[in-house]
């Protein structure tokens, strides 16, 4: 045990001891409930994320630079009440329901309804005519440029989607590391300028980072749970993900070669499968996701319902053939090598979208310095891969760390095999993987350097912030018999995840090897018990 | 002697004109009137525009010939001819007509399915200039272009900047108007056949009745498996009523699909998303698994695990 640590707050020491006091789980087993189990702290965090993400976002939205593709989402405003039609003349095979997945559209459509707005704004732009928006260009001249009001409308509901991702962000980082990794992970990932960026302008860009966003947290339930709902909303959010820029639904590929593997392993490699039974449950579960995620993607696409598989295929083959001429038509941003594809990311990334670019621009104004430090996003996110790397290899693909490495890896994959144009745009859920990164730096550098450090009292004070949930608060010093009564009361909500450690004598008490000091890596996982 | 001489000389410069005014007319006129003159057809010309009038620059008749071309693979056959001449709008009417018939202009023979606009500039007047079209019976629809449309747009958005003579925005109005309708909007849903509209009809009144059947089933099932009328079934009773309506409402959404019904297939939709969440509240919710003993059948693996234990130790299983 680690004796730096008070014992009271050692989570480690929390686990031994309530495995030399309990005699089995059935003592604390809380009744089951409908009561929500987010502790109140999260729900703060989360909601001052989410105004600051809204209120940046929102103060954009007037005076941020036009592109043209706001307008053909705004166009496709109308498909959320063409759903209710169909076999309608909307969703026949042509040029507009094979250019793109209709979710983006159903959201714009949605933010005009509640906000007043028309379903039918502006006609579709014409990019044989060129990007010109000025007032002879042809294009706003025959009605393809939507009134201000309707911009404003469709960039106020991206703004919203653009918080969203920023609260999701925060109970995945949050999920994975601790709670000062999740919040400054949300906060870099606010003021990100690709996220400022893409929350300004009437785009879809913020509804995919805000399904895989779920998709991350559904795959973190999955892995600790092991419940058929979890995976079910896993393939569901990989399906809407696909439902939004097609990419997301090719995941459901590398989790399903996953869970065959998971499946098949305790034969073919019974002395490597020490958990058999979970690993095939979980095997199970992910080999599904192929079939969730595509019924959900067909579910919200009725141009593929009369033939869900040819259709999707001429999807997936039609975005080849656009990206192809996109890539023909400026040599500027033509992206030839896979090589190409990582530098321009790189590049992008680590030099044009910096997250520290606003403070750094800060505070050249107020001290008259001349900063232009480049690069230390990256390598701040490296370190975090190296973490996340190392929780891989010590507890498995089938660990929550496992599954969201697996998942955000896939994603990072198939944008960089995919990536035949160096357009912003598509860098967009790179930044979520980055900034999961960088909060698992933070949050581990947190837990070992400075939380050691901390005085008792402010770690009681959160403490006592934490406990406040509905669960916690029913929870009476009586209820509990193996806690002595005036202490606080400890945390019996859902046990932190580990990997059993009753096999592989991983664990410094049993003799094995450990790449990080014990109370930083058993800590950062689970800083306080997590509800998912 | 004189006189002869001057006859002939006149006769001589008479026949001279005629035969240089019949020199510079163009050929294939079939209606000798005046003002009716058609260009020559030359089928490996690949232009889509004639500019007889000699109005437009190279930048400009690359542009036309940009947008023909693109209406062209849309699956419209169209042709521009501009003319300089003092003819009405009616005489302009049938030059279009013969052009469209003499050259073919349609996908295929037979198909009459071309468009020719003639754009007349009167020497003169502005008022006097006119645009006609001229379009085969089965040129229109095409996507949501109908003819009402076209009519619409050549009189509020071309006829307009021909009165201004800005000939290039009136024709450019037209093509450009024509190329957005046939690629970017959609086409017409294929026409149900006899047995597509028994079915739609069929599925549409069965749209009203399956979350009834569902919510009915589920309240029969329980009470036959459980004994007690309820919502909340034992696993026996949910397994039972899943293994009903989910191959229910997977053919009811099949059945929608074929013969196209809307309402059908939106509620096998609901009732799928609606047994889902029945699902994950029921698990949430579940009643005590003593209630309702789960059956074993006799060659399941639980079966034959109680039998294994049962001969090594003796004791009865259950």
């Amino acid at each position: 045990m680690d004796r730096h640590v008070p014992a009271l707050h050692h989570p480690h020491h929390r686990l031994t001891r309530n495995r030399r006091r309990l005699l089995g789980r059935g003592a604390t087993a809380q009744p089951r409930t409908w009561r929500t189990r987010i502790p109140l702290l999260d729900v703060l965090i989360a909601v001052t994320l989410f105004a600051g993400a809204l209120s940046l976002n929102l103060s954009h939205a007037d005076t941020w630079v036009f592109h043209p593709d706001e307008t053909r989402w705004l166009n496709r405003s109308y498909f959320v009440e063409d759903y209710w039609d169909p076999f309608g003349s909307t969703w026949q095979d042509y040029y507009i329901t094979r250019g793109q997945p209709p979710l983006g559209s159903y959201m714009i459509g949605i933010g005009q309804l509640i906000q007043g707005g028309d379903l039918h704004p502006n006609l579709v732009w014409d990019f044989y005519y060129g990007f010109d928006s000025g007032p002879d260009a042809w294009n706003p001249g025959a009605g393809a440029m939507p009134s201000p009001e309707n911009l404003d409308k469709g960039r106020n509901t991206s703004a919203f989607v653009g918080a969203l991702v920023v609260v999701a962000a925060y109970f995945l980082f949050a999920g994975l590391t601790n709670r000062v990794g999740g919040a400054l992970g949300g906060a870099i990932l606010l003021f990100h300028p690709l996220q400022e960026y893409v929350s300004a302008q009437s785009l879809s860009d913020n509804l995919l980072n805000l399904t895989f966003a779920l998709a991350l947290i559904a795959g973190l339930r999955l892995a600790r749970t092991l419940s058929w709902t979890s995976a079910a909303m896993l393939g569901i959010f990989l399906g809407l993900g696909g439902a939004t820029k097609l990419t997301p639904l090719l995941l459901t590929l590398p989790l399903a070669a996953l869970g065959a593997f998971l499946f098949i392993r305790p034969r073919l490699l019974p002395r490597l499968s020490t958990h058999s039974r979970r690993d095939r449950m979980l095997g199970r579960m992910l080999m599904l996701q192929p079939v969730i995620g595509f019924c959900s993607f067909v579910a919200v696409y009725p141009y593929l319902w009369p033939n869900p598989i040819v259709r999707t295929y001429n999807l997936f083959n039609f975005r080849r053939v656009e990206m192809a001429n996109q890539a023909s038509i400026n040599e500027n941003v033509q992206v030839e090598t896979r090589l190409e594809a990582l530098g321009r990311i790189g590049r992008r990334l680590g030099t044009e979208f910096q997250s520290y670019s606003h403070l750094q621009d800060r505070l050249n104004g107020w001290f008259g310095w001349t900063l232009d430090i480049r690069g230390i996003d990256l390598i701040v996110a490296l370190v975090g891969l190296g973490f996340i790397i190392l929780l891989v290899m010590r507890n498995g693909f089938s660990s929550p760390a496992g599954l969201v490495a697996i998942i955000a890896a896939a994603e990072a994959g198939a944008i960089v095999a995919g990536l035949r144009s160096d357009l912003y745009r598509y860098y967009v859920p790179l930044i979520l993987v980055e900034c999961l990164s960088i909060s698992v730096t933070i949050g581990v550098f947190w837990q070992a350097l400075v939380v050691p450090h901390l005085p008792i009292a402010w770690r009681r004070f959160v403490n006592r912030l934490s406990a406040l949930d509905p669960e916690r608060a029913s929870l009476r010093p009586t209820d509990a018999p193996h806690q002595a009564p005036g202490r606080i009361p400890q945390a019996t909500g859902p046990r932190p995840w580990r990997r059993p450690t009753a096999v592989r004598g991983v664990g410094r008490e049993r003799g094995g090897y450990r790449l990080v000091p014990e109370p930083a890596v058993e800590m950062h996982f689970r800083e306080h018990p997590r509800p998912y | 002697m004189i006189r002869i001489h001057m006859v002939r000389a006149s006769l001589c410069v008479i026949v001279l004109i005629a035969s240089l005014s019949a020199a510079s007319m163009s050929a294939t006129a079939q209606f000798a009137r005046p003002g009716m003159s058609i260009p020559v057809y030359d089928p490996a010309n690949p232009w889509r525009i004639v500019d007889d009038a000699r109005i437009f620059d190279g930048v400009a008749m690359d542009r036309f010939q940009y947008d023909l071309r693109r209406a062209q693979n849309l699956g419209m056959p169209i042709i521009m001819y501009v003319r300089r001449a003092n003819a009405d709008a009616e005489n302009g009417k049938v030059v279009a007509d013969t052009i469209r018939q003499q050259w073919n202009v349609e996908t295929e023979p037979g198909a009459d399915d071309g468009l020719v606009m003639v754009m007349t500039i009167h020497p003169e007047s502005a008022r006097g200039s006119s645009l006609v079209l001229s379009y085969g019976v089965n040129t229109f629809p095409k996507r949501q272009l109908t003819e009402a449309i076209m009519q619409q747009t050549l009189e509020q958005e071309m006829l307009p900047d021909l009165r201004k003579r800005d000939y290039f925005g009136a024709l450019t109005w037209g093509i450009r108007r024509i190329d957005y309708y046939l690629d970017y909007t959609p086409p017409d849903p294929p026409l149900l056949t006899t047995t597509e509209q028994k079915v739609q009809g069929a599925m549409t009144f069965w749209a009203g009745l399956l979350p009834m059947v569902v919510i009915i089933s589920l309240v029969v099932i329980t009470a036959w498996t459980d004994r007690v009328l309820t919502l909340l079934p034992s696993s026996t009773a949910l397994i039972r009523w899943l293994n009903l309506v989910v191959p229910i409402i997977a053919i009811s959404a099949l059945a929608s699909v074929i013969g196209r019904s809307g309402p059908g297939a939106l509620t096998s939709l609901g009732c799928l998303l609606a047994v889902g969440i029945s699902c994950v509240i029921w698990s949430r919710f579940r009643p005590a698994s003593a209630a309702s003993p789960t059956p074993v059948h006799v060659r399941s693996r639980g079966h034959r695990q109680a039998m294994a234990v049962e001969r090594r130790t003796g004791l009865r299983h259950g």
